[in-house]
């Protein structure tokens, strides 16, 4: 047994390769294998009820700061949390930080357009902007003077036209700020140049690996919660669903004929958690192969 | 010559004093400089500075393929790749749209290529790493030391605990952890194997027990969840250690920007 | 003859998705190209993208606002980028680079300068104030509030090299290490968390296009690269035997 222990500390990576592969594929072929209740973390609760909070008319500005390379994890949370925001008939400005970001934010209008939930009108409902190079510098102008950065929308109408953009000059003007990054520009700067200066609420829904980079604005309330990678995303969406399928006969905002869908996040949350646990073991027999080829030698 | 040497610097160190004298001096002139003129010049600047990295790759490329250096066959397909993309994005529109909102149009060539070419090809070099850190951590995460068996135990409670099958795992398993944990540092003054062993079997028993009585089976207590264990993590050690590396690196940000608008750093400017 | 561009960007995709993946086998052609192919598009969509979303409006929009239509009115003054960014693209000519150093001052300049206040501010300042303790709340959240004090500071002491890491200083900035090593454990954490959530992104496309309304890509393009990769490498090792 010893023996096997020592000689598992020197497996092919190859063998472990195919291993991570099945634990993932394994889940998302059988879907209805493994069937895991989410327990929502306190911070995504801290997002829900910060947006649950906001009133009918409000204007919210969302940040799309994340491409192709993490649409798994940040994207089911941007559809998410749209539809929280059309539900609760509140206005929606869309804005571009990175390059790829206009094309995420046109799918993710796109997807909620297309599930028919909501009658949505662009330029009264929601609009677009596009990508603006610069980064943080983009922030500032946003904070301080937003059609100087902005003079149309995405579909080249004039700003000045868009029924949507009336009395809407700088951050001051939106009742949040929510942030969807994956990387810099992200929500450090989005505290650092328009909300901590203007005094704004600010949540984010970020990629995994920015989240222990994000924490302490978290705790110290710079941040209204974060969502953190998809288990942020699944336990949104939980929450999302859960608040869609109680106002669906009650709420005007929405259109109760049409199908209501839980997200891709919480689907993909089996093979996460087979996943996960697969590391685990890695690790443990990692360390027992070492511990005990340590004591032979 | 000033102007090859000390120009650039003198432009580093003005634009330097008026960003930061905007955010303190109340001069409307000055404000409508930096708040509105000074960020346009940055971002086009910064557009064209894009620019300069896409032509500089035009020119690497090109010189590999004309000198037949090493792997130069695989440089015709960056140029191809490149040049289809900027004949999509600029020639050939394919929608309805305008040239300029077409590349967002789902039925532009340029967007069928970002969704049948880039997209996967972005999404799949970042999810290979997956593989690479499951090789990584089964064959170098090592409990060498104290500190690496802190980093240890925090990854595994935070990977378990963020997802559901966290909340799966029963009290009694986060007992045996706890007491494992205690034992693992007192090994080394317990001598004796056998009295080490029944007494980490012993206690272990005897808390479960414990638990039992307490109805810890029906209603666990809090430190008994690796969820919420995991929220602690969060929301203590973890945020003091990286509120301690954000307040370093400001502070190294700061003496840094001023340097930099002193004019003492001039590595920046490539000399 | 009309083609369903669809089904050929499916089958696209699925080449370059496991091509990037066949990686795990080892560096090989197929994953050589799709390297190359993928640093070329990136620049192609960046350079585009720059292009129409920023340069065309914000710079040409008021130079010509006549011509562009962006909304702007013209300002002379935007001569002052123009000539600046024609700088920056210089430095592809040796003899003229030292130009782009102007620009390139005006974007470290304009960065440094903002900066300083929002790091003091966001960063320095708002922490150090939430590093605090409150009295007013209850017993468990006055011990957390006391450990969050304790790990600021020192960790910060560990990060402080300007006095040998000894006696009592030794002993915090120990104190730091842990608190910093708890904080690397959990990020390794969450970036094993993020990456299996994109490779389990990728393995939900390749599921999707392993359907009949695919004409199956996914298996078929994967057997057919197993067979080559299996040929180019026997081929490979007969080379290095004869060698």
């Amino acid at each position: 047994m010893i023996n096997f222990l020592i000689k598992l500390g020197s497996i092919d990576r190859k063998i472990i390769f195919l291993l991570i592969a099945l634990s993932v594929l394994i889940p998302l072929l059988y879907p209805n294998l493994i069937e895991l209740p989410i327990k929502v973390d306190k911070n995504t609760e801290i997002v829900f009820n910060s947006i649950s909070e906001l009133k009918s008319g409000d204007k919210v500005l969302l940040s799309f700061a994340y491409g192709a390379s993490t649409k798994p994890e940040v994207h089911p949370m941007a559809i998410a949390l749209l539809k929280h925001l059309f539900a609760k008939d509140i206005k929606v400005f869309i804005v571009s930080l990175w390059p790829e970001s206009p094309i995420m934010a046109n799918q993710a209008i796109k997807e909620i357009v297309d599930t028919k939930l909501f009658n949505l009108t662009e330029g009264i409902d929601y609009a677009l902007f596009d990508y603006k190079t610069g980064g943080f510098i983009v922030i500032k102008g946003i904070a301080e003077n937003f059609r100087e950065v902005y003079k149309q929308d995405h579909n080249g109408t004039l700003i000045e036209d868009l029924v949507i953009m009336n009395n809407v000059y700088s951050v001051s003007d939106f009742n949040f700020v929510f942030d969807f990054s994956a990387g810099v520009p992200g929500n450090a700067e989005w505290v650092q140049y328009a909300c901590d200066p203007k005094k704004i609420p600010l949540s984010s829904g970020c990629t995994s690996i920015m989240v222990t980079d994000a924490i302490p604005y978290v705790e110290s309330g710079q941040l209204r919660g974060i969502l953190a990678g998809m288990p942020g995303a699944a336990e949104y969406e939980k929450m999302v669903y859960d608040f869609l399928v109680e106002e669906l006969n009650t709420n005007s905002n929405l259109n109760n004929d049409s199908l209501l869908t839980k997200g891709k996040a919480f689907s993909r949350m089996s093979a996460q958690s087979v996943a996960h646990l697969l590391m685990v073991i890695f690790i443990i027999l990692g360390n027992l192969s070492y511990y005990f080829s340590r004591k032979k030698n | 010559m000033f102007i090859k040497r000390q120009l650039a610097i003198v432009v580093m160190i003005s634009m330097g004093f008026l960003a930061l004298a905007g955010q303190f001096i109340n001069s409307e002139s000055l404000r409508e400089f930096t708040d509105k003129d000074a960020p346009q010049w940055y971002m086009i600047i910064a557009g064209f500075t894009a620019f300069l990295g896409c032509l500089n790759l035009l020119q690497l490329h090109t010189t590999n393929v004309i000198r037949k250096q090493k792997n130069w066959q695989y440089s015709i397909f960056t140029l191809l790749g490149f040049l289809l993309m900027i004949f999509f994005g600029f020639i050939y529109n394919g929608s309805p749209a305008d040239l300029g909102p077409h590349l967002k149009n789902e039925y532009s060539a340029f967007y069928w290529m970002y969704n049948y070419v880039y997209l996967p090809l972005s999404s799949t070099m970042f999810a290979l790493l997956a593989f690479f850190v499951a090789s990584a951590s089964y064959r170098a995460f090592r409990i060498r030391n104290f500190e690496a068996t802190l980093l240890l135990i925090s990854g595994v409670l935070l990977m378990l605990g963020r997802v559901p099958i966290g909340a799966l795992i029963p009290w009694w398993t986060v007992i045996v952890i706890y007491i494992s944990i205690l034992f693992a540092l007192f090994a080394s003054k317990i001598k004796n194997k056998k009295v080490f062993f029944f007494s980490y079997l012993g206690v272990n028993i005897f808390i479960i027990v414990l638990g039992f009585f307490l109805n810890w089976n029906i209603n666990s207590p809090d430190f008994l969840s690796i969820p919420l264990i995991q929220e602690w993590i969060m929301a203590v050690p973890a945020t003091a250690g990286s509120r301690a590396i954000m307040i370093g690196i400001a502070l190294g940000v700061v003496a840094q920007s001023f340097r930099i608008i002193t004019g003492r750093e001039r590595s920046i400017l490539g000399d | 003859m009309s083609y369903n561009f669809e089904i050929i960007g499916v089958w696209l995709l699925v080449v370059m998705t496991l091509s990037i993946l066949s990686y795990l086998y080892g560096d090989n052609p197929f994953y050589k190209a799709a390297e190359h192919i993928f640093v070329g598009v990136s620049a192609g969509y960046i350079f585009a993208i720059t292009w129409w979303d920023q340069v065309w409006p914000n710079l040409f929009g008021r130079l010509f606002p006549s011509y562009v239509k962006a909304g702007f009115e013209f300002d002379t003054l935007y001569i002052i980028p123009l000539i600046l960014g024609l700088f920056m693209l210089l430095r592809l000519i040796p003899s003229l680079s030292w130009l782009a150093r102007i620009s390139i001052g005006y974007i470290v300049g304009m960065a440094a300068g903002l900066k300083i206040y929002v790091f003091v501010n966001s960063n320095i300042l708002m922490q150090i104030k939430n590093s605090g303790i409150n009295f007013d709340e209850s017993i468990w959240n006055i011990l957390n509030q006391f450990l969050v004090l304790i790990g600021v500071i020192s960790g910060l002491v560990y990060f402080f090299f300007s006095k040998e890491h000894k006696g009592v200083i030794g002993k915090i900035s120990k104190i730091g290490i842990y608190f910093l090593m708890i904080k690397f454990g959990a990020s390794f954490g969450f970036a094993v968390m993020g990456r299996i959530s994109l490779l389990i992104g990728r393995f939900e496309d390749l599921i999707n296009y392993s359907s009949e309304q695919f004409y199956f890509a996914t298996p078929i393009i994967f057997i057919i690269m197993i067979v080559f990769l299996f040929v180019w490498s026997t081929q490979n090792d007969n080379k290095e035997k004869m060698n």
